[in-house]
């Protein structure tokens, strides 16, 4: 299976992750070290971009993977999911149960993207990737929430939504979207499921898998529409746009990642 | 609108003594607001405020996790001036939110005001349009 990030054209400004996560995880006192990737397109301050972020969880030693139970990934500050144009319907958890994404209104996806697990079969890890696609949720207690549905289909095939929830998030940063992790159990015996690689955008792309469409009434006619995307503020922090992310093992162990989108460079003047 | 109270300030026959009555009042206000622009999280608004005071609003308004804002309303004879927090409700396309209004000054005729007050909106997550009913009361 597939196991490197879905780039999903976002050469575009890309970013360098940095990390550092201790704990001492699995059997043999592992270190799961944690990188962050992130990305705008359009690059552009003042406009809608759709933002690509990734993370990707190795151990130290290499194949002690421990298993996520929450992921929070902190955005810039002025840059918030509630003025995107994101997800003008909601989905019901029941419908997506029920039905997969099919049970869904267009109007409700925000996002789609790819995760990368390892399952230990057979005293061996082996690779599974599932599409990944975020849908807009009934509010919870106040906050916007979020769907992650991944779609696995080899050698497992699962079908898993994460609840998440939009919160606060102290400066430089101005919401997070945190997002709890169930835990998949494999074989008796072994390990549960750790996810190793992720990567999503929030919001459409211009073309490729990652497009889709929403929909809106013009004249009694139903016309398909690029969703805005969330809006870049007009002035670019010093160090660029930060994120953030936190993330918490099985065992209570947590890691944090940190990046960052430089600034867009002035258009030159002729 | 109750005026509740049209209380004198003891004004005096002094000639340069301007007297001032203090009022309150409770009042319901609503203003249809549209978008006029955005700066990442927060949204430029503007519009009309219909109910015992009239006139223009401006507002900024933040939506984030939290919803927060301020806001200058311009009725007849001076501004008023303050801010807002609240927490949604139910989103979608058009997110309800409901929360506290806190005014904390103004100008002219109001250059006194205080007050504060409950409020509920909703804005529409397209077009970015708010509208928001404020109850409460309102001293100047």
């Amino acid at each position: 299976m597939g196991t490197s990030l879905r780039p999903a054209g976002f050469l575009l400004a890309s970013s360098v992750a940095v990390l550092l996560a201790t704990c001492s995880c699995a059997g043999a006192e592992a270190t799961q070290v944690a990188s962050l990737q992130a990305a705008f397109s359009p690059d552009r301050l003042g406009v809608a971009t759709t933002i690509s972020v990734g993370f990707q969880i190795s151990s130290i030693p290499v194949g002690n993977p421990m298993p996520l139970t929450n992921v929070s990934l902190f955005l810039p500050s002025e840059m918030g999911l509630a003025t995107s144009g994101l997800g003008l319907e909601n989905c019901m958890l029941s419908r997506l149960e029920e039905l997969g994404t099919e049970g869904c209104p267009s109007d409700s996806l925000m996002g789609r993207g790819t995760a990368t697990a390892e399952i230990p079969i057979g005293g061996e890890p082996v690779v599974e990737s599932a599409q990944i696609e975020v849908f807009s949720a009934r509010v919870q207690e106040g906050r916007l929430a979020l769907m992650v549905y991944a779609n696995a289909l080899s050698p497992v095939y699962a079908q898993l939504v994460f609840p998440a929830t939009v919160i606060p998030a102290p400066l430089p940063y101005g919401e997070g979207i945190d997002t709890n992790v169930p835990l998949v159990p494999t074989v008796p015996g072994a390990p549960d499921v750790a996810v190793t690689r992720f990567q999503m955008t929030l919001g459409t792309t211009v073309a490729g898998p990652d497009r889709f469409v929403y929909y809106r009434s013009v004249h009694g006619r139903r016309v398909a529409y690029s969703p805005r995307g969330l809006i870049l503020p007009p002035v670019c922090p010093y160090g660029g746009f930060p994120f953030k992310a936190q993330f918490t093992f099985q065992d209570d162990t947590v890691a944090t990642a940190h990046t960052s989108v430089p600034c867009p460079r002035r258009p030159r003047r002729v | 609108m109750a005026l509740a109270a049209a209380l004198p300030s003891g004004a005096s026959a002094k000639p340069h003594a301007r007297a001032r009555t203090a009022r309150s009042a409770r009042l319901t206000i609503t203003a249809h607001l549209r978008y006029v622009d955005a700066r990442g999280s927060y949204l430029i608004e503007e519009g009309k405020a219909a109910g015992p005071l009239a006139g223009l609003v401006k507002a900024r308004i933040r939506v984030t996790a939290d919803i927060s804002g301020s806001f200058t309303f311009y009725p007849y004879g001076g501004t008023i001036s303050g801010s807002g927090v609240g927490q949604l409700h139910e989103s979608g396309r058009y997110a309800s939110f409901g929360g506290t209004v806190t005014v904390d000054g103004g100008t002219g005729r109001y250059a006194h005001a205080r007050g504060g007050g409950r409020l509920y909106g909703v804005y529409d997550r397209d077009t970015l349009d708010v509208t928001i009913q404020t109850t409460g009361s309102l001293s100047y």
